[in-house]
């Protein structure tokens, strides 16, 4: 499935600022290991050191957050997906 | 700020652009208005961009000298259509940060609300306030159809006041105006050196409650102080220029999009603000607690959100024509479940810096602490972790305590540290950790990084802090890097500092909250569309960048050497060995020495360049 995956400036800046990409993949795992792929330097945002989504990010899919165990929820054709980090200061 | 006349429509080259300043001369009670040239895009975008190329221009050697001036300064963006475009930049040399040589720093401290909206709709950019005032003043600005005016008005009605008190009774005599005022702190201002400026919010002068935005960091309440002056009026009706089609998509994006996901509340999608903080810290064990030094146990979770929700209502709210909401302002659960009574305003920062960092984790003792730092004017971030010094060192020395004695969790005698300061009555704690841990020669628990006391992220996880030109957190982002990308290499570290953490002060110069989380595309986007400067994206990154390494040059020439650029020892020394981390601790001496060498290799040639 095609899904488009957006982007805070934390991420958008590490790759020339494209905050928005398309990938591919059958859930949401899927899609942000295609995504981590297509752009290595995203890779440990993106990636905990097991290999599974980093617990420090905050994964949305169609605008609700997913819990950890929803990681592996199904995505549909145009389905939007937002990873943000949890950590924010001010 | 205008472009010269007759020399085209945009702004594309700097020096056509003019900046409408005020000169105040306070001692002679002297206002003026001069239109500046911009001398490049750093000048033409404002904030600390324009402020620092001024302050540069000054030889201070003592901040509360008549030479350091303190500089009123707004973005480009400010008071423009684009949504969080309204922040206040207070500049001036420090009399909180200094170098090893005691010379004071130049600093910058930026807060929102509606005060920096109101000044450039009044047509100006800028005010440049010299000298000390004889009595205590108010700086009244005024809009009209001729251009601005400014007045020198008696402020003595005013002294003693909190903040919003003040502000209260400045709406009450000035109905369509805006306002930066200080509180009981600066008026002590030479007991007080990280005093701080309340600036006015649409909600607070509705509600009446004590809803400020603060220019907190760096003691710039403190300059104001020895100023004599009291409160800046600016006052105007609101002028809103036409929204461009461009801007509608920006504030949408900015009001709904990932950048800002952060800082909304959960019903509008977001994960609830900086409160939200605690959890995903706390998985690491990276909060502060008992003066930056994790316990591993639970008290960290009794502040957490969910935790202080089933007695007190928590509202998101915002400032003026904010669609964030990122203020989580805690009112009154009544016993019928109704809103009651404001209390405080939680963010991470002070409510870490007030609870968990120096042992108090009630939530009905700590709102109290925050509130009350907020009425006295009070920087909460120098202020909470100076006082967690003290607790510490009464800890390490119960025989011998200093001040009230008190220690960790004592609530009732923080309140009375927290009261003695901002009245001016104890110095100890006012004049700052450096100071403080100086004059008692135990320095390595001294929260403080080149003068300026650490915000609520462990220095064991951020070797950038030393790099920070201001706030030690909004001038370098890499008080998360460890947490998010868990690399703990020199080579990582030097890129996080020398490409990517400093880039963090664009919106210190363009007027924006850094809650928005514009993207560098968008920001161009919004410069061009909302102002007719055309630059892109890589134009921005540059100027942006001469402006940070600008500030390090400052900092030199201040007398700050490669020594000053340091951790507190205990980071080296007396790791705590609660971080979760696999190579923890990975911030040793050789480590830092061998970072240190690579980012000034990078740092010295462009310092060099300029």
């Amino acid at each position: 499935m095609s899904v488009r995956i957006r982007l805070p400036a934390l991420f958008a800046d590490r790759i020339d600022g494209a905050s928005t990409v398309k990938v591919q993949g059958q859930t949401v795992t899927d899609a942000l290991k295609a995504l981590a792929k297509l752009h290595p330097a995203l890779r440990t945002l993106i990636l905990g050191r097991e290999g599974g989504v980093n617990p420090m990010m905050a994964v949305f899919l169609n605008n609700r957050q997913l819990g950890s165990n929803q990681l592996k929820s199904q995505v549909k054709s145009d389905d939007e997906i937002e990873i943000v980090p949890a950590i924010e200061g001010g | 700020m205008r472009r010269e006349s007759g020399v085209g429509t945009t702004f594309n080259d700097p020096t056509t652009a003019l900046y409408n300043r005020c000169t105040v001369d306070l001692e002679n009670k002297i206002a003026s208005f001069d239109e500046i040239r911009c001398q490049n895009l750093e000048d033409l975008l404002g904030g600390f961009g324009r402020s620092f190329q001024f302050l540069a221009t000054r030889n201070v050697t003592d901040a509360f000298s008549d030479d350091n001036p303190l500089v009123v300064d707004t973005g480009i963006l400010t008071g423009s259509n684009v949504m969080t475009g309204l922040r206040t930049y207070f500049s001036a040399y420090s009399p909180l940060k200094v170098s090893g040589q005691g010379l004071p720093a130049a600093m910058w401290s930026a807060g929102s609300g509606k005060f920096g909206s109101k000044l450039r709709w009044a047509g100006v950019d800028e005010i440049l306030i010299e000298g000390k005032a004889s009595q205590p003043t108010l700086l009244v600005i005024r809009g009209s159809e001729r251009g601005p005016t400014a007045a020198l008005e008696p402020a003595d009605h005013l002294l003693g006041l909190d903040c919003y008190k003040k502000i209260l009774m400045l709406h009450g005599e000035y109905p369509d105006g805006h306002f930066a005022v200080i509180g009981p702190a600066g008026e002590h201002y030479q007991n007080c050196y990280f005093a701080a400026v309340a600036l006015s919010t649409e909600n607070l002068l509705r509600s009446g409650d004590d809803k400020c935005r603060w220019a907190g960091r760096g003691g710039m309440g403190t300059v104001m102080g020895s100023k004599n002056l009291i409160g800046i009026v600016a006052e105007c009706p609101d002028r809103f220029a036409k929204l461009a089609p461009e801007i509608r998509a920006l504030n949408r994006e900015i009001a709904t999009g990932p950048g800002s996901r952060k800082f909304r509340d959960a019903n509008k999608g977001g994960l609830g603000g900086t409160w939200s903080n605690y959890e995903p810290l706390d998985v690491l064990s990276f909060v502060p607690q008992l003066n930056f030094r994790p316990q591993c146990d639970d008290r960290t979770r009794r502040m957490y959100r969910t935790a202080v929700e089933p007695d007190f209502v928590i509202k998101a709210e915002s400032c003026f024509r904010c669609g964030i909401n990122c203020h989580k302002n805690v009112y009154e659960r009544r016993s019928d479940g109704s809103v009651g009574s404001f209390r405080a305003k939680f963010d991470y920062e002070p409510i870490n810096l007030l609870s968990t960092n120096i042992g108090v984790d009630d939530p009905h003792k700590v709102w109290p602490l925050v509130a009350l730092v907020d009425r006295m004017g009070m920087d909460a971030i120098s202020l909470g972790t100076t006082i967690a010094y003290v607790l510490d060192y009464n800890e390490r020395h119960p025989r011998a305590p200093m001040l009230n004695g008190a220690r960790f969790g004592d609530a009732d005698r923080i309140v009375e540290l927290i009261e003695w300061t901002g009245a001016g009555r104890c110095p100890d704690v006012g004049r700052g950790v450096k100071r403080l841990s100086d004059s008692l020669d135990e320095t390595s628990y001294a929260m403080q990084v080149k003068g300026l006391e650490l915000p609520a992220y462990l220095p064991d996880t951020n070797p950038g802090y030393p790099w920070a030109v201001a706030g030690g957190h909004m001038s370098m982002a890499t008080y998360m890097s460890l947490a998010l990308d868990g690399d703990t290499s020199v080579d990582y570290w030097t890129k996080a500092i020398t490409e990517r953490g400093l880039y963090y002060v664009r919106d210190d110069l363009l007027g924006l909250c850094k809650f928005a989380g514009v993207n560098m595309e968008n920001a161009a986007e919004a410069l061009k569309s909302e102002i007719g400067l055309d630059i892109g994206k890589d134009e921005l990154l540059t100027a942006v960048r001469r402006s940070f390494v600008r500030a390090l040059w400052l900092e030199r020439k201040q007398g700050y050497v490669r020594s000053d650029y340091t951790l507190p020892a205990q980071v080296f020394d007396h790791p705590n060995s609660n971080l979760k981390l696999e190579s923890h601790p990975f911030i040793t001496r050789q480590f830092f020495d061998e970072l240190s060498k690579r980012v000034w290799q990078v740092f010295d040639e462009e310092i060099e360049a300029l």
